[in-house]
């Protein structure tokens, strides 16, 4: 062997080493998010049931079976009781899947689950993957903390929890790989979210705020729970927090190692929004409103150039969206799911949709004839502004005619017509502060204005990163709940999923109070030990409350809704007071705490144990738990 | 950077790295030899057993004395219905037969049953229970109904009721 092979063999290793750290770099940010993507990645799998939650996944399956099939129609129900799931369309008599970019993007993981059934037995497969992230978890934990006790120790658990896992092992229908694969897809999705967040939060401020506040995303809001389920919500919530992500990064100087310009990082929030038409193109829309409200004013430049290059990259973005709509409905700018809401009434929904539905088709049509004339040519552009409009108008109506709707779906659910489920029995929708309690922690904005002196000055056009992304979340805050007020409460939502955005959001907003993020950030350990208690130790005591007080799903639900507004009281109220000192600094680590150690314990004993979905957990330990266990 | 990391424990790290690519190898190759590649080996069983089948004597079942339906709490409208578990005692046990624990309330028209898949790990006594279930606040208009529990066997001889229990069924709250 010459010495020149092992001088290149070495300079290999460093470009590789090079190559490996890029890649983190890009997709992570750093060590910490690639822990944050292993550990919500192994997180979520806990949640995973390999089965149907809600009825309209069959849509996707059937979608993602046909097309696995060289199909871009429906061609058969392999997957629940015929083709006319909810979300199924026809076009010239052709059944039409949904939320075609989720089911082209779950294509890889399909293949790779078929080609892991190929050579291994498909539940072990899927029980060594888990391990391996959680393995690498382990280790990449360890590297960060500098501690040989928590990569060694770690290992050695992993391996007892994999011999545990392969002990209990029971058989896993490979014939449903194609909605493996779109549960898959979400879960992968999913674990951006918190990384994405973490990312943002930690440009703005440090890298301990980011960590908190993407544990707080992750254990304080419905995430977990929702992750693996093939419901468009946590990828609507990713593209968020990456549109919000890429706007904060446009406005500072780059440093990154792939993007040179700031200019390059606004045409790709353009172009996240843009794929996300793909998904779901109503949401796409409001989204694109109000990141081009946001963005164009307060830019610090909008040159031809720049502008040229946001349309191109946000056009060349909706191209699968055209090319998709083309092959199923035979126009390049008519989305199956848009044209619903104009025609039948039904809309972005799931199983069935309010007859307000219908009225914001009604009310756009209507203002579409007057002006027909005037938006012949401009049409494409203007039609689905103008339904987007009447959407949110009807939601606006309905905030006014019918408040105690909201009230239900946002505070307080109970057993209200809208909160129930499909017969009207048991009480099983949450209201979106019952689902993520540490939200009333945004009370604490009240606090931040009295502390504030008026200013004199008009504020300059140009904002600052922070600034502009504050004014995107609470714009986009707004937008989301007027888009989907009409149709509120209603049932198969367990955590009002239609305002899914609002979690991250609401997360991000919180920190940006400087009350709360000074309470984190010095009472971090507290806070930690309060989560870790409350799920360990209180986890224990609500099982046992459970157990002897409730009697079905309603009630069981009902008392962790009670539950979750009993602790979001107390710390609305702190928030108020706003002091991050001393004691009220403590107590307010403590309550946030608890209230973001709830929802991970309501999503846990939901997926154990409430929706168990006959015991079907992808994890034999999460399965054998739920069977050891008979709450209800 | 990389440069400037002082040498530190070599020997640690070697460890650690051994530990780290052990547990992986192990599952690693375990996924490998649970899979068609490696032919006759099964990780995965299905919890395959025929019930209905084997032999059961019952001694006696003990019947709760009482069963309430139960307003319900926290905010969910409607009643509860609590049934407690029976206690069975058998004299011999074999197989996998099944235990069917019912309530039937003829004046409602309701009846309600779980069934229990007995195997190896039974022991003499065994508890059996029945699932809750709800009422609309509407569908229940008397203090008291009058019903049935019984329990059923069904083994290798035939399907039976070894015990029956006529109970009152009272509305609470």
């Amino acid at each position: 062997m010459s010495t020149d092979t092992v001088v290149g063999r070495r300079l290999d290793r460093k470009r590789l080493t090079r190559v490996r750290e890029s890649v983190v770099a890009v997709l992570f940010g750093d060590r910490v998010g690639l822990a944050l993507f292993l550990g919500c990645a192994c997180l979520f799998a806990l949640f995973w049931r390999t089965t149907i939650l809600i009825t309209d996944t069959y849509t996707l399956a059937n979608g993602l079976y046909s097309l696995s099939n060289g199909n871009v129609f429906l061609t058969e129900a392999v997957y629940g009781p015929s083709l006319d799931t909810p979300g199924t369309e026809y076009y010239r008599g052709n059944p039409i899947a949904r939320n075609y970019g989720a089911i082209v993007l779950s294509l890889p993981f399909w293949a790779l689950l078929e080609g892991l059934g190929a050579v291994v037995d498909l539940r072990i497969g899927i029980v060594a993957l888990w391990s391996l992230g959680l393995l690498a978890f382990v280790v990449t934990l360890g590297r960060h903390l500098d501690s040989e006790t928590v990569v060694a120790g770690g290992s050695v658990l992993v391996l007892a929890v994999f011999g545990l896992n392969v002990a209990l092992a029971r058989p896993l229908d490979s014939a449903s790989t194609h909605l493996y694969a779109l549960q898959l897809f979400h879960l992968t999705v999913a674990a951006f979210a918190p990384v994405l967040l973490y990312r943002l939060v930690r440009r703005m401020h440090t890298s301990r705020v980011g960590t908190l506040t993407a544990v707080a995303f992750t254990l304080g809001t419905p995430l977990a729970l929702w992750a693996t389920v093939p419901k468009r919500h946590v990828l609507t919530a990713t593209v968020v927090v990456a549109v919000a992500y890429c706007l904060y990064r446009s406005r500072m100087p780059t440093d990154g190692v792939l993007m040179r310009r700031p200019a390059t990082f606004r045409a790709l929030a353009y172009a996240l929004v843009g794929l996300y038409a793909w998904v779901h193109a109503p949401e796409a829309l409001l989204l694109a409103v109000v990141l081009a409200l946001v963005d164009v004013p307060t830019a610090p430049e909008n040159s031809p150039r720049t502008l040229l290059l946001v349309a191109v990259a946000f056009g060349l973005s909706l191209v699968p969206f055209f090319v998709t709509n083309a092959l199923v409905a035979g126009s390049p700018i008519r989305p199956p799911r848009l044209l619903a809401v104009a025609g039948s009434g039904g809309g972005s929904g799931s199983t069935g949709t309010a007859a307000a539905g219908s009225g914001s088709g009604a009310t756009s049509t209507g203002i579409l004839t007057v002006l027909a004339p005037l938006f012949t040519a401009i049409e494409p552009v203007v039609e689905p502004l103008l339904l987007l409009g009447g959407e949110l108008l009807v939601g606006a109506q309905a905030i006014v005619s019918q408040p105690s709707e909201l009230y239900h779906a946002l505070v307080r659910s109970g057993y209200t017509a809208g909160t129930v489920d499909l017969s009207n029995e048991e009480a099983v929708n949450l209201s979106l502060l019952e689902s993520a309690p540490v939200l009333l922690a945004l009370a604490g904005v009240v606090a931040s204005l009295r502390g504030r002196r008026r200013r004199p000055s008009i504020p300059s056009r140009i904002l600052s990163g922070p600034r502009v992304v504050d004014i995107f979340a609470i714009l986009l805050l707004l937008g989301v709940t007027l888009q989907y007020a009409s149709r509120l409460p209603i049932h198969a939502q367990i955590t009002v999923r239609y305002l899914f955005p609002l979690y991250p959001l609401g997360i991000y907003l919180l920190i940006r109070l400087p009350v709360l993020r000074a309470t984190l950030a010095e009472n971090y350990r507290l806070f930690a030990w309060t989560v870790a208690g409350s799920i360990a130790v209180g986890g224990q005591l609500v099982v046992v409350v459970v157990a002897l007080t409730t009697n079905g799903l309603g009630e069981a639900f009902q008392f962790h809704a009670l539950l979750s507004l009993a602790v979001a009281i107390p710390l609305g109220v702190w928030a108020v007071a706003g002091s991050s000192d001393g004691w009220s600094g403590r107590v307010g680590a403590v309550l946030l705490g608890v209230t973001t150690a709830l929802p991970a314990l309501f999503g846990l004993l939901t997926a154990v144990e409430y929706y168990a979905l006959g015991d079907t957990h992808a994890l034999p330990m999460v399965r054998a738990l739920g069977e050891l266990l008979p709450l209800l | 950077m990389l440069l400037f990391t002082p040498p530190k424990s070599n020997v640690m790290m070697d460890y650690q790295r051994a530990i780290v690519l052990g547990v992986a190898s192990v599952v690693v190759v375990t996924a490998v030899v649970s899979g068609p590649l490696v032919p006759g080996v099964t990780l995965t069983q299905e919890h395959d057993v025929a019930y209905g089948e084997g032999n059961a004597t019952v001694a006696g079942v003990q019947f709760p004395d009482r069963v309430t339906v139960e307003r319900a709490s926290y905010g969910q409208e409607g009643y509860y219905l609590d049934i407690p578990p029976a206690t069975v005692q058998f004299t011999s046990l074999s197989g996998s037969p099944t235990v069917t624990y019912r309530l039937s309330v003829a004046e409602l028209g309701y009846s309600r049953s779980t069934v229990h898949f007995l195997d190896d790990g039974v022991g003499k006594r065994f508890e059996v229970t029945l699932q809750a279930d709800s009422f609309g606040a509407d569908e229940l208009s008397r203090e008291s109904y009058a019903g049935t529990l019984d329990v059923v066997v069904d083994d290798a001889r035939s399907r039976r009721v070894v015990g029956q229990r006529n109970v009152t069924v009272e509305v609470v709250g």
